[in-house]
């Protein structure tokens, strides 16, 4: 496995200091996103009472299903304005496609932002490209933050480690040194995990990686509770 | 006045500070949780009553985060709570703005009443509802977290959306009553917990 730069000589970081008032109607604020998140999973899970194995992967599988559908449609509107041209073209007969009118006025709302130094841009057949786009344009539009580092085998397996995984941060640990998740928390925390595994497996489908199994694993680098890895496997 | 004018920039500090994520990311996430209670329970009142009550746990949550944030950020002003009629103010001006990035004008329809009404709303963006669910109320859970708020602060509500542009009306105007306190009040102010 090769660790590949995740070069960031711009800091794309969402909470810097710009023109806030042109912005307003692109972002919200992302503790409300991981509130709606928290009881989207206390809707589709099981009770506490009710619950067996099968009915928890059943309700991961919901969560990461429901992750896919936002991660297909959200990822090209993540994309920002330097990378390309024009918004991005919506096949007609994709039934997930933006329709044009929605893809365009998005484009319109973000271009406002001050131009940025170049960066090099997305080639769309190249999954190492894609890869490094969700990396850093998708996890700062929606976490806030890059992926830490990323690792690939050059054969279509990619590993994205996230140090302090936004989601994992309020679950409740054990008072151990060092700190690790209670049982109850790692239960939750695979249903939360879903959720961003499905966003990263629908935004590969939607730039045509649309074969590729997503899972993730906890780290336990005795550092970070809320450490993860998101393993991506692309068939060709 | 210069009342709502402190209201505005309070919003609008709140929201500086408050860490951002794609609204389309949450648009999209809130559609899908829509559309898995449209194909899980059947009728439409059953499906809107489910959004109050996630929208009450959002709400419960939420008023913490937002009596803190603001009284750091305003620590002389004005207790956010401190009538029924100021809390129209406090959600429309700091509230909104501070977790969804809009803000709202306030229509005061009596002593204790008043109607909040949003030309902006980013549950709704680009949401067409199916004829068969055209009496849906899909933007409940912004009621349901105005009615959780302002019982977690001791005002007993009814909150309900009258007009969305998902049903085709040209803004989201939601609509607080006041039905009294919820617990028992000293005589001229509102006592903190």
């Amino acid at each position: 496995m090769e660790s590949v730069s995740l070069e960031s000589n711009y800091d794309r970081s969402v909470d810097r200091e710009i023109n806030l008032q042109t912005l307003s109607t692109a972002y919200v604020n992302r503790d409300i996103f991981e509130l709606l998140l928290n009881e989207i999973i206390s809707t589709v899970s099981p009770s506490a009472s009710s619950s067996t194995t099968s009915s928890s992967e059943a309700s991961a599988a919901l969560i990461e299903a429901m992750g896919y559908s936002v991660g297909v449609r959200v990822a090209p509107l993540l994309l920002l304005p330097d990378m390309t041209s024009s918004p991005p073209p919506s096949d007609p007969s994709d039934p997930d496609a933006l329709p044009p009118s929605v893809a365009s006025s998005v484009a319109e709302n973000i271009t406002p932002l001050p131009p940025p130094p170049p960066l090099p841009s997305i080639d769309p057949g190249n999954s190492l490209s894609i890869v490094k786009y969700l990396c850093k344009d998708l996890w700062v539009g929606v976490f806030g933050k890059q992926i830490d580092k990323l690792q690939t085998n050059h054969r279509g397996v990619f590993v994205l480690k996230d140090y302090s995984f936004t989601l994992l941060k309020r679950l409740p640990t054990t008072s151990t040194t060092p700190p690790t998740l209670t049982d109850a928390s790692r239960i939750q925390a695979i249903r939360i995990l879903a959720y961003p595994c499905g966003l990263i497996r629908g935004a590969l489908s939607s730039f045509g990686f649309g074969n590729s199994v997503v899972s993730c694993d906890f780290l336990n680098d005795g550092r970070n509770v809320e450490s993860t890895s998101f393993n991506i496997r692309i068939q060709s | 006045m210069s009342k709502s004018s402190s209201s505005t920039r309070l919003g609008d500090l709140a929201w500086s500070k408050s860490p951002k994520t794609s609204s389309s990311l949450f648009t999209l996430t809130y559609g899908v949780l829509v559309n898995h209670l449209c194909t899980s329970s059947s009728p439409s009142s059953e499906v809107s009553a489910s959004l109050l009550k996630i929208g009450q746990n959002i709400g419960t949550r939420l008023i913490d985060d937002y009596i803190s944030k603001t009284s750091l950020l305003n620590p002389s002003g004005p207790s956010p709570c401190s009538s029924f009629t100021s809390t129209a103010e406090s959600i429309a001006k700091v509230g909104l703005k501070m977790f969804l990035g809009v803000t709202a004008d306030v229509r005061v329809d009596s002593d204790v009443g008043y109607s909040l009404v949003l030309s902006q709303n980013p549950l709704a963006d680009f949401v067409e509802l199916p004829d068969e669910r055209s009496d849906l109320k899909y933007s409940n859970v912004l009621a349901g977290c105005i009615k959780g708020c302002l019982e977690s602060v001791g005002f007993e509500v009814e909150v309900e959306v009258v007009k969305d542009t998902v049903w085709g009306d040209e803004c989201l105007e939601i609509k607080v009553e006041g039905k009294g306190r919820r617990r028992d009040e000293l005589e001229g102010g509102f006592k903190d917990e």
